[in-house]
């Protein structure tokens, strides 16, 4: 299971990306779309059935592997690229509206999850990820804001500097490995 | 909410039963089957329905759908999985067909401007949506397609129209069971003009029919001229229809049915409405309304859907005839179902039907019914059993209904009749009923969630729905993206969704942030690697960007773009990458404030992006047009994509991603597959079309040159040495020069004729990926010609070949140029080669300083015009070559001399008469003519007195007379010296020898210059160190012990000789010197005695000059140039036998010279950091006359090397801070303030230095001897020993008296454990004496030992108080009583106090043994 953060300067340009390989087991929740059903999907029964069934277990198991196999940071880096820079379109969007610095999940694109941060100074951080887990991710977008800032500190650093900075990617790395 | 408008599939189906007759009446007028005939008059205006409430429901217009019975029969049979799978890849292949022309369609109305045709609709995206609707063929998942009405046509040409009518409806149906038959039957007499039947008895046959099968009938009578044929009338085209599995084994694979011409889209640019349309049919939907436009241009085909050879009075009749039909049978019949089935329908929701339902779910006795939107349990075995309670009432249809609640292809049907009667009220406009029906479905897991959308009104539940609808087709599917593809019939029902949602919901409503309908078209997409889903992301990129949302837009089409790549549509995917490549280029402007930019410096316009993705992008577009035979276009993509790759983040691991399991190996460079991608298009273009590759104007991305390291080398510059160390020497020229003459030293910087330079190219490769370079050279101008024409004939420049760089590889690169006559060149471009392909052109030109004079250059970014490297070429006039003859590395030990050869030509055209020659100031050479010279003396004396001048200046450059080493005066032209010199190796480590000639033809001419550099390496040998202590004898002062040590692996040393230097001390050896071999990591001890000196020059003559200088520093005054006067050092030579290098040598003298130079130098320059340099000279002097210096001269026997070491040696006497009344002045002088605080820190800190320096020393100058190690023997018998002890007191001092003070008392502070006794001493306890410089006194005291031991000699202080120095200056010794009072007169104190104890480590002690006892 892999997560890619990027970070993105007020006028999108990409400052920072990272590619994070989750070790945790992926969480078993149930399928995201039962769960945005209105009430008659929530059954009683549905769980009992498919324990019954012995699909998910299968099905888990398989996605376990599956999902790391087939996306790295490999031939298909653009479209995580293109996924992340589409999803700008709905963070603005969802900007408009809400004030909030993290703004959840706001796109989807297949097996991906889009979820974004907003500093007040304009800065986006991006993470696309396919499980739901929004106090991890919360936590880590604090983390990550908060290096940043100390990145911001450095006078010779603008909105437009590419982060290098080793110190920043050690620590967002074992921020991303103690959250994600 | 207005009503929606229906897609036409979902209109009422008609099935045709036509007699044989039929099909021969129509085709002998030259007509069309009857089913297409009234397809044309499909969308019926104005209808008006009534709800099952009554009120009536107006249609604007009101479609239906024709069809052959025998059609729809053969297709149904058919296995719907295989269909589905059959009718996507007919959706494909027709795209397929067709996508080239759209896309230069679309392509040449972008470039004039635009039709706005294309402004809200896409081509391939109509086709798709026709496909779809046009589909009729019933399924067992819906019930839209299940015929809702019968027509039996016959004709009254046939040989008994009742008959074939009797036979028509007695026909048995061959269809599924779970096709609803639930239909009217209605009955249809065609009669032509040309029948056998008059028309009284058609109207009488009609009648009988009327009278035998009710009143759903109809006579049609028909003109059907054949002779004139009507003239064609345009007629909405048929929408396409899968062609029979028959047809599709015919070689051909154009789909018959719908003929391949009536669907080529080739629209007109701005058609007239079909002028005489068979019905006025005002609002059709859009699909058919585009598509007659089409018809005009094809009038040519025998046979087109889009026109038909109809009469105005048959279109009337035909006309009539469907409006009848609907408005008097089809509707009224309809709402009599709907009305019949929702009573059904309401009684099964009454109070005992709801609670056993909800009972029954209560208690799980039917998971299936219970859970329907948990598709999990579709293939469960335990589930498809449970037949469905929804059976109950009349339904007569056939089904076997079940509840298989998720679409699949187990048999049975999902159709039943409440689900025909939410269809029939939806087509009848009663919407209320048809969404509580629906919802009643849907509840049940039924269906309906796709329909609910088109007929709700826009609420964020309405995407739930449309999810609902599309996770139900799915069905069991793990949620993550496996590479997993849901079966045909569920991606054909998702796209047909997809295709009813587009067409049925508004728009403006579709696009909304409630509704988010793109999204709709991307879940339907799903995974599937289908032509038609990629249509479906296409047409989701499309509306994406009608609503603005231009980066999904790009996202999607990229995702288009790849699936019809995989699928093999070229053109369009090449076209959805385009644009994609486009919308993601252009990101929507962001609404930030001006001041960002500025403050950020940048344009608005300037972005980045992500770095992976137009690369992608490009190198798809690339490969496509390689493909398909674009072999230009596709090199310009592969050409512009090698850039060196972006890094974001930490260059270490940036592409490493962290956590448990890195699942990929490091991936391979993208540089290197674009590399190879362009290097095969490239060879192929260059085979195929020749030359033609020189008009694209292919310019290689990126560049090699590092333009502003690039150099000119000349054969004269030495590279190795420092440049900064051969521009101090031309300085020191030019200060030395200044003085003597106005002359200036030519720059060396220029070539000369036929002389070979070069250019120093530093190439650096930025890509990932080893490249090679060919015909690598530079072009050069005359910089008077303006035109850049390159290689004027007089040059020449060399041309390499096959340069390889590594990934990342830097390497310098030397292009040999030659001129053969004098010029002014520019060196302006780098040429070469890429890959031996591509050639390409760097310029060499580096952008100006930037311009800061003017207020207009200060605001804005001006820079001064481009610099190009110049290079001048001159006759050569002055040349002079110099190398050394032994070229070889050197590695020399630290002292070594070594004698050297220089070999210096003159390679110019003139003589040379004046030669200089100038080193490093640390480089120690002796350079002279009269080497020979050596008088050796019979038997050198063992002391000398060494003048030196005690100046801290530099060298001077060195003139060499050429008369000596020359036989001539002057070098003439091609004549060559030898210049012999010593190098002495003095300082140890890797070192640079770099020597500057400067040379002229004659007096008054220019100077030029060359330069000769020498590597070589020096290793120490010896660890020399030295150490000095007070001395107790009379004889000498001082004993100095220098300690010698060899360091070498496995050499001898022989120490010849030992010399020491000092102007104020002389040393004498204590031993007799021998010659010391020192065996490796042997040390060697040598001890001196050392004693004063004083018939030299006075040494404080140079204390006073230091004084003096350092006052006007301290006082801030200007420093007078005045160097320190000249000093004598005594020297004495410690060495075996006569074999004695006496210091005065010249050689000797000279590097002795340079050595105590270097040491102080960099001694002043440490301890005066904040004195400049330039004042060392005229401040310090060279030796201060208080150290001793020690020339230790050694050889190696064995390998016949031999050297000199310079070592400083301690500084003795005791001194009495000479300088304090100095600083102290300084100190106390009213401060002058400054502004700035740096000078004043700079002041303390010279103070401080001045205050810690070595002319500042202060010491206690009294040395404490006491005697140690007696034995007294005494017979205790007789009472206790009184033990006499001397004190000597030493001043060492070489100019001030002290007085002491020497006190004999208990110690206090002793140590208790200590196993000496104490000392008891006796009679005068305290002795003063007032000690004369460097004299010495004893006090005598005594011990009063009452028993034997041991005493310790360590209970006494020592006070000492410094004097000035008397003026007399007597230097008398005398008793320490008699000159107490002497000196007590004229005593002046310096306020220096001392206090002295003894020494920690030192034990003296006095031993008493007692005879008596022993006797």
């Amino acid at each position: 299971m892999s997560h890619h953060l990027f970070l993105l300067s007020p006028s999108d340009t990409p400052l920072y990306s990272l590619t994070h390989y989750s070790s945790k087991p992926s969480q078993s929740t149930s399928s995201p779309l039962a769960s945005n059903l209105p009430s008659w999907s929530t059954s009683a029964f549905a769980g009992t059935l498919t324990a019954l069934s012995g699909a998910s277990s299968a099905s888990q198991t398989q996605h376990g592997q599956g999902g790391t196999v087939k996306i790295g940071g490999g031939q298909d880096r653009h479209v995580i690229q293109m996924i992340a820079n589409a999803s700008l379109d709905a963070i603005e969007e969802v900007m408009r509206k809400e004030s909030v610095m993290y703004l959840k999940s706001v796109d989807k694109f297949n097996e991906w999850t889009v979820s974004a941060f907003v500093t007040p100074g304009n800065m986006k951080f991006v993470l696309l990820h396919e499980s739901r887990n929004d106090d991890g991710i919360k936590a880590f977008f604090n983390d990550v804001w908060e290096l940043y800032v100390k990145t911001m500190l450095n006078p010779f650093h603008t909105a437009h500097t590419p982060i290098r900075s080793p110190v920043f990617d050690a620590r967002v790395r074992a921020s991303a490995k103690k959250h994600l | 909410m207005p009503p929606p408008t229906l897609p036409t599939s979902l209109s009422p189906h008609v099935c045709i039963l036509a007699s044989p007759d039929v099909q021969e009446v129509l085709e002998g007028a030259g007509l069309p089957p009857l089913p297409e005939i009234l397809q044309c008059f499909s969308p019926l205006p104005q209808i008006t329905t009534r709800t099952t409430s009554l009120t009536s429901v107006p249609h604007a217009s009101f479609a239906l759908r024709f069809s052959d019975v025998l059609e729809v029969e053969n297709a149904v049979h058919e296995d719907e999985e295989q269909r589905a799978g059959r009718t996507m890849d007919w959706i494909g292949s027709r795209i397929s067909q067709r996508c080239e022309k759209w896309v230069e369609m679309l392509e040449t109305s972008a470039r004039e401007g635009g039709s706005k045709m294309w402004r809200d609709r896409t081509p391939w995206w109509e086709e798709v949506k026709r496909c779809v609707e046009g589909d009729h063929v019933p399924s067992s998942t819906e019930g839209w397609n299940h015929p809702v009405s019968l027509i039996l046509a016959v004709t009254t040409t046939a040989a008994n129209p009742l008959q074939a009518l009797q036979e028509l409806a007695s026909r048995a149906f061959d269809f599924p069971p779970w096709v609803d038959l639930t239909s009217l039957r209605y009955f249809l007499i065609i009669h032509p003009s040309n029948s056998p039947l008059a028309d009284p008895i058609a109207e009488a046959l009609f009648n009988a029919v009327k009278k035998q099968y009710g009143l759903h009938s109809f006579l049609l009578p028909l003109l059907l001229p054949t002779d004139p044929v009507p003239a064609p009338v345009p007629v909405p085209a048929l929408p396409p229809r899968l062609p029979t599995i028959s047809s599709l084994d015919s070689p051909s694979l154009t789909p018959q049915p719908s003929g391949s011409g009536g669907d080529t889209i080739t629209p007109a640019p701005t058609p007239p409405p079909p002028p005489a349309s068979p019905m006025p049919h005002a609002p059709r939907p859009p699909t058919l309304t585009h598509r007659t436009q089409e018809s005009p241009a094809q009038p040519d085909v025998e046979y087109t859907g889009n026109t038909l050879r109809l009469s105005q009075d048959d279109i009337q009749q035909i006309g009539r005839f469907v409006r009848e039909f609907v408005t008097m049978s089809l509707v009224p019949w309809m709402e009599k179902c709907v009305v019949e089935w929702n009573e059904n329908y309401s009684s099964s929701r009454r109070l005992p039907s709801r609670l056993f339902s909800s009972t029954r779910r209560l208690f799980g006795a039917s998971a299936a019914a219970s859970s329907p939107a948990t598709p999990t349990h579709g293939s469960s075995p335990s589930v498809s059993s449970v037949t469905s309670r929804f059976t109950h009432g009349t339904n007569n249809s056939v089904s076997s209904i079940t509840s298989i609640t998720s679409v699949s292809t187990m048999g049975g049907g999902n159709v039943n009749q409440q689900r025909r009667l939410a269809e029939f009220a939806t087509i009848l406009g009663d919407y209320r009923l048809a969404i509580s029906v629906w919802e009643t479905l849907r509840k049940e897991g039924k269906g309906g969630s796709d329909i609910l959308p088109l007929l709700s009104a826009p609420s964020p539940a309405l995407a739930l729905h449309a999810d609902h609808a599309l996770s139900n087709l799915r069905g069991p599917q793990p949620r993550q993206g496996l590479p997993f593809e849901a079966p045909a019939h569920a991606q054909y029902r998702a796209l047909v969704y997809a295709v009813r949602w587009d067409s049925g919901i508004d728009r403006q409503d579709f696009l909304s942030s409630t509704l988010e309908g793109e999204r709709w078209l991307v879940k339907a997409a799903s995974s599937a690697e289908e032509p038609p889903t990629a249509i479906l992301y296409a047409h989701a990129a499309f509306l994406s960007e009608i609503k603005g949302a231009r980066r999904r837009a790009a996202l999607w089409y990229l995702v288009a773009a790849e699936k019809l790549e995989k699928t093999g549509i070229k053109p369009l995917a090449m076209y959805f990458f385009r644009r994609a490549h486009e919308l993601y280029q252009n990101p929507p402007p962001k609404e930030l404030s001006p001041s960002f930019w500025e403050s950020e410096d940048r344009s608005t316009t300037q972005w980045e992006g992500f770095s992976a993705v137009i690369p992608a992008i490009e190198h798809e577009l690339g490969r496509l047009l390689y493909t398909t035979g674009d072999t230009a276009g596709a090199v310009r993509y592969f050409l512009a994509l090698l850039k060196p790759p972006v890094q974001h983040g930490p260059q270490s691991h940036s592409n490493a991603g962290n956590g448990a399991i890195s699942p990929l190996l490091p991936q391979p460079s993208r540089t290197k597959v674009f590399l190879e991608d362009f290097r095969v298009a490239f060879k192929h273009f260059k085979v195929t079309e020749g030359d033609a590759w020189k008009s694209l104007g292919l310019q290689l991305p990126v560049s090699f040159c590092q333009v502003k390291q690039t150099r000119v080398r000349f054969p004269g510059d030495a590279v190795e040495g420092d440049s900064a160390a051969w521009e101090k020497l031309e300085e020191d020229w030019a200060v030395f020069w200044s003085v003597r003459g106005k002359e200036k030293l030519g720059k060396s910087g220029k070539a000369a004729v036929d002389e070979t330079f070069w250019v120093d190219l530093v190439l650096r490769n930025p890509l990932d990926v080893e490249v090679s370079l060919s015909g690598l050279t530079v072009s050069v101008r005359e910089s008077s010609s303006k035109d850049a024409e390159s290689n004027p004939d007089f040059v020449e420049v060399e041309e390499l070949d096959d340069i390889v760089l590594g990934a990342k590889d830097t390497r310098t690169i030397p292009v040999a140029v030659t001129c053969k006559r004098p010029a002014s060149l520019v060196v302006t471009h780098v040429l070469y080669e890429f890959f031996s392909l591509l050639p390409a052109k760097e310029s060499l030109a580096v952008r100006g300083r930037r311009l800061n004079d003017t207020p207009v250059q200060r605001q804005g970014k001006v820079y001064a015009p481009d610099v190009l490297i110049k290079v001048e070429v001159e006759e050569a006039g002055q040349r002079l070559h110099a190398h050394f003859v032994d070229d070889r590395h050197l590695v020399l030990a630290q002292g070594e001399y070594k004698h050297q050869l220089l070999w210096l030509t003159n390679s110019g055209t003139r003589p040379i008469s004046e030669l200089w020659v100038l080193a490093g100031e640390e480089d120690e050479l002796w350079i002279d003519g009269t080497e020979s010279q050596e008088a050796s003396s019979s038997s050198p004396p063992k002391t000398e007195v060494l003048q030196s001048s005690n100046s801290l200046a530099p060298r001077s450059p060195y003139r060499i007379s050429l008369e000596a080493i020359h036989s001539a005066p002057q070098l003439a032209p091609g004549e060559a010296i030898q210049l012999p010199f010593i190098l002495h190796a003095a300082h140890h480590g890797e070192q640079d020898l770099c020597m500057l000639f400067v040379f002229r033809e004659n007096e008054g001419a220019q100077f030029h210059c060359a330069r000769v550099t020498r590597r070589y390496e020096v290793k120490p040998i010896l660890n020399v160190s030295a150490s000095a202590r007070p001395s107790a004898s009379p004889d000498q002062m001082y004993i100095l012990n220098l300690e010698v040590e060899n360091i070498t692996g496995a050499s001898n040393v022989e120490v010849k000789q030992i010399s020491t230097m000092s102007a104020s001390w002389e040393c004498t050896p204590l031993l007799p010197s021998t010659s010391v071999v020192i065996p490796p990591h042997q040390l060697a001890n040598v001890t001196l005695g050392v004693s004063r000196w004083d018939s030299g020059t006075d040494p404080s003559e140079a204390r006073e000059f230091v004084a003096r200088k350092l006052k006007a520093v301290l006082q801030e005054e200007t420093i007078d140039p005045s160097e320190p006067p000249p000093i004598e050092l005594a020297c004495t030579h410690m060495a075996s036998g006569s074999d004695i290098v006496p210091l005065h040598t010249p050689a000797t003298r000279h590097f002795i010279h340079c050595g105590r130079r270097t040491m102080t130098a960099q001694s002043t320059a440490a301890a005066h950091p904040n004195i400049p340099t330039r004042l060392h000279r005229s401040i310090f002097p060279l030796y201060n006359p208080s150290t001793v210096d020690i020339v230790l001269f050694w050889s190696l026997p064995a390998q016949k090397r031999a050297g000199h070491i310079l070592l400083q040696g301690p500084m003795l006497g005791a001194e009495h801070a000479p300088l304090r009344e100095l600083v102290e002045a300084a100190r106390n002088t009213k401060v002058k303030r400054s502004m700035y605080a740096e000078t004043q820190r700079e002041r303390a800190a010279i103070l401080e230095a001045v205050e810690a320096c070595e002319w500042n020393r202060e010491l206690d100058p009294v040395a404490v001897f006491v005697t140690d190690g007696d034995v007294v023997q005494h017979d205790f018998r007789q009472g206790p020993c009184p033990v006499p002890l001397s004190f000597t007191l030493r001043n060492l001092s070489l100019t001030h008296p002290a007085r002491v003070t020497l006190k004999l008392s208990e110690n206090p502070e002793r140590d208790p454990s200590d196993n000496l006794l104490p000392p008891p001493y006796a009679g005068r306890l305290v002795h003063r004496a007032t000690i004369e410089p460097s004299r010495s006194c004893t006090a005598r005291a005594k011990l009063w030992a009452t028993r034997p031991g041991c005493y310790a000699l360590d209970s006494w202080t020592v006070e000492t108080e410094v004097g000035e120095p008397s003026p007399s200056g007597s230097a008398s010794e005398s008793a320490p009583g008699s000159t107490a009072k002497a000196g007590r007169a004229s005593w002046k104190s310096r306020q220096l106090r001392y206090l002295q104890r003894p020494q920690a480590g030192a034990r003296p002690c006095v031993t008493v043994v007692d005879v008596g006892r022993l006797a």
